[in-house]
């Protein structure tokens, strides 16, 4: 290849004609390389003919009234004039309907109106959790199976925080049988002509929200 | 059924991230207590006076009521009378269930039974009264009280349900 420059010019600009030169060879050059035979290279690749399934598991939790016959009023069933010394038991079916085992099993409950009953922690509601091996007895509410302490009688007032559930199963497909007592305290209120007591637990609503909640079980590292 | 299912990443790290799920009730479970305002009236028919009685009386032979104004009923309340120059009141009621329908006269033909200020186990059912005979042993003003205490309300009942 010939440059038609003068040389005076060449001089001034050699270094950079030099540069040019040699950026001008390798682009010839290269194009040279790729399209010969003796830079071939060889590839290969292994897959399986079936395709490697990897799922993931669920977790999840529901409750529902008990179906045994007079049981069935759970949660949804207004509680109504409960007088000092009442205690209403209410039965809920606990179901583990995921495929991963949960953890960490607790109870709460938020109280929409807010109102003695779950403020005050001596003379508002008491709730006590206990949990039966086998479906409670219908009508009666008996067990006939093994019975055992979920959550030992807390106010209301202390449920507003999460509190854990003894002994109520996590695992998954697993079906818990709980009775949720609600009790209001014999107490001590004295109530004078007609007139309501200050701060008093009696004529007033609450609007009970329970809320169950678990973790999934702990992770796994597995070698298979 | 009621309950949800929440599969939740509780962290963005993939390395700690784990899932949760909760179930809960919807609509709320409402709980309602009862109530048992107790009042001493001179009617029946009479409202919740929110007060004690007091009143000038003379020494005629009177009928009150102790009535119930709540929702609850009561096994037994607690009566106080008493009265300005030095007055006295013989109290009178008909047998245990039955109530005056005049001076003297019981629902069920028994004699009156004369009884002392206090404690008095007589069942009020809600919105119920129970009727007293009052007879001061002169003009005086007279100052009925009541009150229910805890203990005085209906025993306590346990319900499955």
């Amino acid at each position: 290849m010939k440059l038609g420059i003068s040389p005076a010019i060449a001089g001034r600009y050699s270094s950079k004609i030099v540069k040019i030169a040699i950026f001008a060879t390798a682009a010839i050059g290269g194009t040279a390389l790729a399209s010969s035979s003796v830079f071939a290279s060889l590839n290969a690749e292994g897959h399986n003919v079936s395709a490697h399934s990897v799922s993931t598991g669920t977790l999840k939790l529901t409750h529902a009234a008990s179906s045994a016959t007079g049981l069935t009023g759970g949660f949804t069933t207004p509680i109504t004039l409960m007088a000092p010394g009442d205690t209403i038991n209410r039965y809920i079916n606990i179901t583990q309907g995921g495929t991963l085992d949960g953890a960490a099993l607790t109870l709460k409950v938020a109280d929409a109106a807010g109102t003695t009953l779950t403020t005050d922690a001596t003379n508002g509601l008491q709730v006590t959790v206990t949990q039966c091996s086998v479906a409670f007895t219908a009508t009666t509410g008996a067990c006939s199976g093994t019975t055992t302490t979920a959550l030992a009688t807390i106010s209301a007032n202390g449920l507003l925080t999460a509190q854990s559930l003894t002994g109520v199963s996590t695992t998954a497909a697993a079906v818990s049988y709980l009775k949720i007592s609600l009790a209001l305290p014999a107490g001590s209120e004295l109530t004078s002509n007609g007139v309501l007591p200050v701060g008093t637990v009696q004529g007033v609503t609450s609007t009970l929200t329970w809320t169950f909640f678990e973790t999934q079980r702990t992770a796994t590292n597995t070698n298979s | 059924m009621f309950g949800a299912l929440v599969i939740a990443p509780q962290a963005l790290d993939s390395a700690s991230a784990s899932a949760s799920a909760d179930a809960f009730n919807s609509p709320a479970l409402s709980v309602a207590s009862g109530k048992y305002p107790v009042a001493v009236v001179t009617t029946t028919g009479a409202a919740n006076p929110l007060a004690a009685y007091v009143s000038p009386i003379s020494s005629a032979t009177r009928l009150f009521y102790v009535k119930n104004f709540g929702t609850v009923a009561i096994k037994a309340f607690t009566l106080s009378v008493t009265g300005t120059n030095s007055a006295t009141f013989v109290i009178k009621r008909c047998t245990v269930g039955a109530n005056f329908t005049a001076v003297n006269i019981c629902s069920d033909t028994s004699s009156p039974v004369t009884i002392t200020a206090g404690a008095l186990s007589l069942a009020i059912a809600a919105g119920s009264t129970q009727s007293l005979q009052f007879s001061p042993s002169k003009s005086t003003t007279a100052t009925i009280s009541v009150s229910v205490s805890t203990s005085q309300v209906r025993t306590g009942i346990v319900t499955n349900s």
